[in-house]
């Protein structure tokens, strides 16, 4: 097999000879009774800022790279081994645009295996060990059932899936018997959602909400404590139905005060307090569209309340009713709706006195548009505009892909949030940007 | 099965392994090119499933969604004519100098991918020549001609159907079916909750 390819120069042939050796070693370890493959991509982003910061327009608001290298071994039929590492360094923060040094030392550069386990894959039984993801709910642009595995929010929800989800280690097991399916999984060390930290574009906290000149956030990474949950499918004809349960630490933070000198620098330490989470999901095809519902109550989840720039915080349930639809392609058009409603029992009970108020927006209804358009398969575009009918902030991310090559594509996007400055996406106004990026994919 | 499908933009082919079960089960994994590899579509009677590579979620999709240039889902996955639509012999013509019936196929549902095919086919072995696909409209979306007939296990087929599109003739996806092979599977291999693992 020739290693030097000679198609064009961005097809990328370093990782792809050093994972052929990888793939070559393992192979030949075992009197080649294992079948490798691997599979990777490369991707470059630069952005602008579409807002004013320190009075300067158009500075730049990402410089990016990402790398992701995953290995496949199948050791046999039933047995087989995902190996993946992912390395990103984020060039912006060396500019001094007001980022903060602990922001700098915290998100610039990271190096780190994401998926790695072993799995075994029978008749109907079904299990893997291991860094992995395990995703329920097909909600769109958002994940509201898809809550086992945390995300990745230091730089907004305008990325792939596979870059937002943090794989986590655990134990997934599912029975499957065609009409009825169990699943059930069990998180051994339980992480929690990267929030963009403050002086970050896509921070939602600013020093200035809480009439501090400084505000500093000290995450909370990990949990001792062990999670798990389960879920039931029924399918038949035309619908699907499951109902889950899941005993778990909220993948959200709440924030608790740890050092304040009043007016000049506030230290907050992110909270993940346990709950209890009940859901029913559903699907079904009727008038040539895909219909997709999400319901959950999350029992006695805890939320930050602000009084007088003072942080507190209160115990509610809450429900959450979703309702998605993707209509048929019209002239290789695609649209997609979506519509939410967020209730939470104490807020709408009005059990929260009048002088606190959530430091984020409770109780809000979020509309969504999808619009994709693939008019052939060199070019694509793609809509998404979320509004929050509660509080009125708004978030559109357009992305125009051009593929050069089936290894290369060119992508030209924006992610504009807007909305009164109080609003929870209006707060992000400083991360609204456009950009350009280069995604490179290879595999073996 | 392989399916390879070559568009006339002189883009990489698109290749999809093709595994099928019955009249109405059918899962297909696109292999290439490699920014589109590891793409799952599950068909199981009427209804279609998605499998993003990396998103890990298995998502619900309009069974008429289309897959790639000008070939739909269910032209690689399911092309039981005879499931899906009751056939009406409305005569006959020579087609490239063969004489053909021509029998007007009508969806018995509108689940399925066109609500009408006109399709010819050889008088003397019943081999398909070429067919005409409709929308519900009665809107001509596309036509296809059948070639490169091969036996497989035991069963004429043809393995070449060039798609042209009826709106811009030049658009063509030659759609081409290799390497078919009599596999068993297991009941779960089109069980949507399967799809991730």
């Amino acid at each position: 097999m020739p290693i030097i390819s000679t198609k064009r120069p961005w097809d990328f042939n370093v990782p792809r000879l050093s994972a052929l050796l990888v793939a070559s070693l393992l192979t030949n370890s075992s009197a080649n009774a294992l079948d490798a493959s691997f599979e990777g991509d490369f991707l470059t982003q630069w952005g602008v800022a579409t807002e004013k910061i320190n009075e300067k327009a158009w500075t730049p608001a990402s410089q990016r790279f990402l790398g992701r290298f995953a290995q496949n071994i199948l050791i046999n039929s039933n047995w087989s081994v995902k190996f993946e590492l992912r390395t990103f360094a984020e060039g912006v923060y060396s500019e001094s645009n007001g980022y903060s040094e602990w922001l700098r030392a915290e998100d610039a550069t990271e190096a780190k295996v994401r998926d790695a386990y072993l799995q075994y894959k029978g008749k109907s039984l079904f299990l893997r060990a291991g860094n992995q993801q395990l995703a329920w709910g097909e909600a769109l642009g958002a994940f509201d059932s898809d809550r086992i595995n945390p995300k990745d929010l230091r730089w907004g929800f305008a990325r792939d899936l596979t870059d937002l989800r943090i794989p986590v280690p655990m134990i997934t097991a599912k029975y499957l018997m065609d009409w009825v399916n169990i699943e059930a999984f069990s998180v051994l060390a339980p992480r929690f959602d990267l929030v963009a930290l403050p002086t970050s574009r896509h921070s939602f906290l600013k020093a200035s909400d809480f009439n501090f000149s400084s505000l500093k956030v000290l995450r909370e990474r990990s949990k001792s404590g062990t999670e798990f949950g389960g879920k039931i499918n029924f399918n038949g004809s035309g619908w699907d139905v499951s109902l889950y349960s899941m005993s778990y630490f909220d993948r959200s933070p709440i924030y608790k005060t740890n050092l304040a000198f009043p007016t000049s620098y506030l230290e907050l330490q992110e909270q993940h307090k346990p709950l209890q989470t009940y859901g029913l999901l559903w699907s079904a095809e009727a008038l040539s569209t895909a219909f997709r519902g999400e319901f959950y109550q999350h029992h006695k989840r805890n939320y930050n309340s602000i009084a007088n720039s003072a942080l507190s915080s209160f115990a509610s349930d809450s429900t959450v009713f979703l309702l998605s639809m993707t209509l048929p392609s019209w002239k290789k058009l695609t649209v997609s709706v979506q519509g939410s409603k967020e209730d939470v029992a104490k807020v709408k009970a009005k059990r929260v006195s009048d002088a606190e108020s959530a430091l984020f927006e409770l109780d809000s209804t979020l509309a969504l548009l999808r619009l994709d358009y693939s008019p052939n398969s060199t070019h694509s575009l793609s809509i998404n505009v979320s509004r929050n009918l509660t509080d009125k902030g708004q978030f559109l991310w357009a992305e125009w892909i051009y593929v050069l090559s089936g290894k290369l594509e060119f992508r030209l996007g924006t992610e504009l949030y807007s909305g009164p400055n109080d609003s929870f996406l209006g707060k992000a106004k400083e991360a609204s940007q456009i950009y350009v990026l280069m995604k490179s994919y290879f595999k073996g | 099965m392989i399916a390879k499908v070559v568009t006339s933009k002189g883009n990489a082919p698109a290749i999809y392994k093709v595994d099928v079960s019955g009249d109405s089960d059918s899962l297909v994994e696109q292999t290439s090119p490699d920014r589109d590899a590891g793409r799952k579509f599950l068909m199981k009677e009427y209804d279609l499933f998605l499998l993003a590579p990396g998103s890990k979620r298995t998502v619900r999709i309009p069974f008429s969604e289309r897959l790639t240039g000008e070939v739909a889902t269910g032209d690689i996955s399911r092309t039981n004519f005879a499931v899906d639509y009751e056939p009406t012999l409305i005569g006959e013509e020579k087609i490239k100098n063969k004489k053909c019936f021509k029998l007007e196929l009508k969806a018995k549902n509108n689940k399925v991918t066109y609500s009408k095919i006109e399709y010819w086919v050889e008088k003397t072995n019943f081999l398909p020549v070429q067919s005409r696909f409709y929308a519900l409209s009665g809107k001509l979306l596309k036509s296809a001609e059948y070639g490169d007939f091969k036996k497989v296990g035991g069963r004429t087929l043809f393995t070449k159907t060039i798609i042209r599109d009826a709106l811009n003739k030049e658009k063509t996806s030659i759609l081409i079916y290799a390497k078919h092979k009599k596999e068993t599977f297991d009941a779960n291999h089109f069980n949507k909750e399967a799809m991730g693992f």
